[in-house]
């Protein structure tokens, strides 16, 4: 066939085919080359991504406060609402656009500034000062190292900096004041009449063929919910049952998490520090070396360590507590003060020591020898952690066979069940609205109603109920909406009627009067002709409480009264009409406010200037940057 | 043998390429380490620059809270002449002008926050700059410099600000129909959750039916 191929197309025909096959396989797998970086960022900043870890870890952080303030069965489920995350997601990208726009415009943290910051942070003073220990311990239960922790709050430092001192420079003008208290004090006086359609009286209820005719017409209004049973398998890690552990098992444990238990060699130690810039010069240095000198013959001589500290330290965290550093380990600090702290002797000095900074005087006060926690103390943790950890990966196990049973068949949920040793339980009908049980749980109403689980008839996947609690459903008994009988609605149809009717009085009642103030009746002889009694508001600020402050807040709308009182009807929603007759408007009297009334009026000017700022200026920041939101990875 | 010769001749030549070499090799190199310490030690001098302004502008902060004038005075002529390219120059200026408010000097500090305008830095920080001198103008009973100052944000985010000190500066003058456009174009623009909703709500709704401007007198008066 070749043959007869290369015979009957030769030439620029089979040049042509040979090109036109050969495109595709010279094009294959060029699209790699293009794609070679696969995005992982939920956020991107102008050239800063947002990683998810960072996004999650807000998550976990807002969950932990609701459960903290709330309760641990605290219902969190909030947290992972779209709209919340996206509103954290936005927080971030706030924070990095603030935080370029302050390292763009050249902001730099001192770091001692950022020495006083930490040093500030109530979280670190047990005793209501800075303890090295408590720090250091918080961090490692954070997962974080000093360096790292520092580099975070350098960073926040940095954000922070225009926008809080900016904030901190925001001013109110007298006049400011004086206009805030002119609104804010301002009195009108007015009587107002209340309309209500509930308090109509109708000449004629609707009749039975208007509500028979109602029903013909709308049949499909008037029919049952729907509603579904669902069958569940719930795993849940807290009710597994979990061997308890056996004392060998234990033991092992506790050898396994020995460096838990060990307190590391701890040394109390003071110090003095003769700064030297780094990168000085040879006589800086000489200068540095002989005030250390100097001030170590000082101490020799006799004279107390805290004392000279004091008066020479250039450590202006530690000096005015005599040099004191607490209990140090090592790893902590610089290498050349380390091996020298731990080279001494208790109640020795050392010679002067080159550091990063400059030179220390290091004096050891104490040791504490390494320490051990006996296994008797900690048996029970490790039971407790034991249990806890088995369990945790029980659960994991199950959930994951779980999902592994229902892929492998979806159209039941015994046959998975029965696989793992768990029960099918059922749920009370529910509609779309939720129920009682997992049905109240909006992410079960929601599953059971997809068109997956309900259409389909197949197994949903783990829903998550709470921390280690997922359950799968799927629908046992679907009942669609029914038509109901004329009788079992009438009633509803009766009062549906009535109250239109009412309405349309009401509405048709308040045009006529409306006409009739605008002719020149007075709302008191209205009042009077209804046989009511107008409520009036004598000289009332806008933020009073009665009468009914909607009524305030429509009578504050209306325009100043001239010679002749404005008279007007008001709608306050399809069920009130209020008539208004407001006959004078008092400006409120600077003048006549004390200092304290004008001091909370500027408070609350500058807050709510501070604020506007604030906002504008990341708003401005957000259109000058190039901002990437993703949403399926958030 | 011959691999001998062949090695005794490599490292003759190699001694003579260096001979040759060695020289511009060495100088190479030095002016190469001489770049990098160059490169390091600059950027160390721009860091403790920026970092000196940001603690200037804390002393001034500091001084400016006790009423300190004199100091505030020589810490922000300092910040201007020698940090001009750190932002905390114009943040000086910003405390100033507040310093200058609370003080009674609202002309003073017009001016002050007029250079703020003019070497903020950065359009976002000016246009913080206007609005806080569209405000003084106000006080002062200047509605229509208020309006130039205001006409002269050109970043984007400021409308809801702007257009409620628009609205302010109106009313001042008497321009009460388009003084309630400026009001309905700030609430508009104004975050549902803010603050100052209800006041500019307030300004607008008590434009209606005004028989005379806030007036514009009284407003100077006060400022």
């Amino acid at each position: 066939m070749l043959q007869t191929l290369r015979e009957k197309f030769s030439g620029w025909i089979l040049i042509l085919i040979v090109v036109i096959i050969s495109v595709p396989f010279a094009l294959f797998g060029i699209e790699g080359y293009f794609q070679t970086q696969v995005d992982t960022y939920v956020a991107k900043v102008n050239d800063a991504e947002i990683q998810p870890d960072t996004l999650r870890e807000r998550l976990n952080m807002q969950r932990q406060q609701m459960r903290q303030f709330m309760g641990p069965d605290a219902d969190v489920s909030f947290v992972d609402t779209p709209e919340n995350k996206r509103r954290l997601l936005d927080g971030l990208v706030d924070e990095e656009l603030r935080y370029q726009d302050a390292r763009g415009m050249g902001v730099e943290v001192p770091a001692a500034r950022l020495q006083e910051e930490i040093l500030a942070i109530d979280a670190f003073k047990p005793a209501g000062v800075f303890d090295p220990d408590t720090y250091q311990r918080i961090l490692q239960a954070n997962g974080l190292s000093p360096q790292g922790f520092e580099a975070r709050l350098a960073r926040e430092l940095v954000a922070r900096e225009i926008v809080a001192r900016m904030g901190a420079s925001v001013f109110v003008t007298d006049a400011e004041v004086d206009a805030w208290l002119r609104l804010n004090r301002q009195t009108r006086s007015f009587k107002a009449l209340r309309l209500n359609a509930a308090d109509q009286v109708l000449a004629n209820k609707p009749t039975e063929d208007e509500v028979k005719a109602h029903f013909e017409a709308h049949r499909d209004d008037y029919k049952t919910p729907e509603t579904v049973v669902a069958e569940y398998v719930e795993v849940r890690a807290d009710a597994l049952e979990v061997a308890a552990p056996t004392e060998e098992q234990l033991l092992e444990e506790y050898e396994k998490q020995s460096a838990r238990y060990v307190v590391p060699e701890q040394r109390l130690t003071s110090h003095i520090l003769v700064e030297v810039a780094s990168g000085a010069d040879a006589e800086a240095q000489k200068a540095g070396l002989a005030k250390a000198e100097a001030l170590l013959a000082e101490i020799r001589g006799g004279k107390d360590f805290a004392e000279v500290a004091k008066s020479g330290s250039d450590d202006i965290g530690s000096k005015e507590q005599g040099g004191d550093l607490g209990w140090i380990e090592r790893g902590t600090n610089d290498p050349a003060f380390e091996d020298a702290l731990f080279a001494l002797e208790a109640g020795q000095v050392s010679e002067p020591v080159l550091g990063s900074n400059g030179y220390h005087l290091i004096q050891l006060r104490e040791v504490r020898a390494e320490s051990r926690r006996p296994f008797e103390d900690v048996r029970d943790e490790i039971a407790k952690a034991y249990d806890a950890e088995t369990r945790e990966s029980m659960y994991l196990d199950m959930a994951g066979r779980l999902v592994d049973e229902i892929q492998r068949d979806p159209q039941s949920l015994e046959g998975p069940a029965s696989k793992l040793g768990l029960t099918v339980q059922k749920t009370e009908p529910f509609a779309r609205t939720g129920g009682i049980g997992i049905a109240a749980n909006p992410k079960v109403v929601e599953e059971a109603y997809s068109e997956l689980v309900l259409e389909r008839g197949l197994s949903s996947e783990l829903i998550e109920l709470g921390p280690s609690h997922v359950v799968a459903l799927r629908i046992a008994e679907r009942k669609l909406p029914e038509p109901r009988d004329f009788d079992a609605v009438r009633s509803e149809i009766e009062a549906k009627l009535e109250l239109e009717a009412m309405r349309k009085q009401m509405v048709e009642q308040a045009k006529v009067l409306e006409e009739r103030m605008a002719a020149g009746a007075t709302l008191d002889e209205i009042a009077t002709e209804l046989g009511r009694t107008p409520e009036v508001a004598d000289a009332v600020v806008r933020s009073a409480g009665a009468p009914d402050p909607a009524i305030i807040a429509e009578a504050f709308k209306l325009p100043h009264p001239g010679d002749a009182p404005v008279r007007r009807v008001v709608s306050l929603g399809e069920d009130s009409r209020v008539l208004i007759e407001l006959a004078s408007v008092v400006d409120g009297d600077p003048a006549a406010a004390d200092a304290s009334a004008r001091d909370a009026a500027r408070t609350e000017l500058q807050g709510q200037w501070s604020e506007a700022e604030a906002r504008a200026y990341v708003q401005a920041l957000r259109k000058q940057a190039q901002i990437r939101i993703a949403e399926d990875r958030m | 043998m011959a691999d001998e010769y062949d090695a005794h001749e490599q490292s003759e030549r190699a001694r003579q390429w260096l001979q040759k070499n060695g020289g511009s090799i060495a100088i190479g190199i030095l002016l190469g380490l001489a770049a990098l310490l160059g490169w390091q030690r600059w950027q160390a001098v721009g860091v403790n620059h920026r970092a000196e302004a940001l603690m200037k502008f804390e002393q001034l902060a500091e001084a400016s809270e006790k009423g300190d004038q004199e100091l505030v005075d020589k810490l922000l002529a300092d910040l201007r002449k020698n940090y001009a390219d750190t932002p905390h120059a114009v943040l000086a200026a910003m405390k100033d002008g507040e310093a200058l408010v609370k003080a009674g000097k609202p002309e003073e500090a017009a001016g002050v926050l007029r250079d703020a305008t003019a070497d903020a830095g950065s359009p976002a920080i000016a246009a913080i700059a206007s609005l806080r001198l569209a405000r003084v103008e106000i006080a002062r009973g200047n509605a229509q410099a208020a309006l130039t100052a205001l006409a002269a944000i050109k970043v984007e985010g400021f409308t809801a600000e702007i257009e409620h000190l628009r609205g302010d500066a109106l009313d001042a003058l008497g321009r009460t129909e388009e003084a309630r456009k400026a009001y309905e174009a700030a609430l508009a623009a104004t975050d549902v959750a803010a603050t100052q909703r209800r006041l500019i709500e307030a300004k607008r709704d008590d434009l209606a039916g005004r028989s005379a401007p806030a007036s514009p007198a009284a407003t100077a008066e006060q400022g």
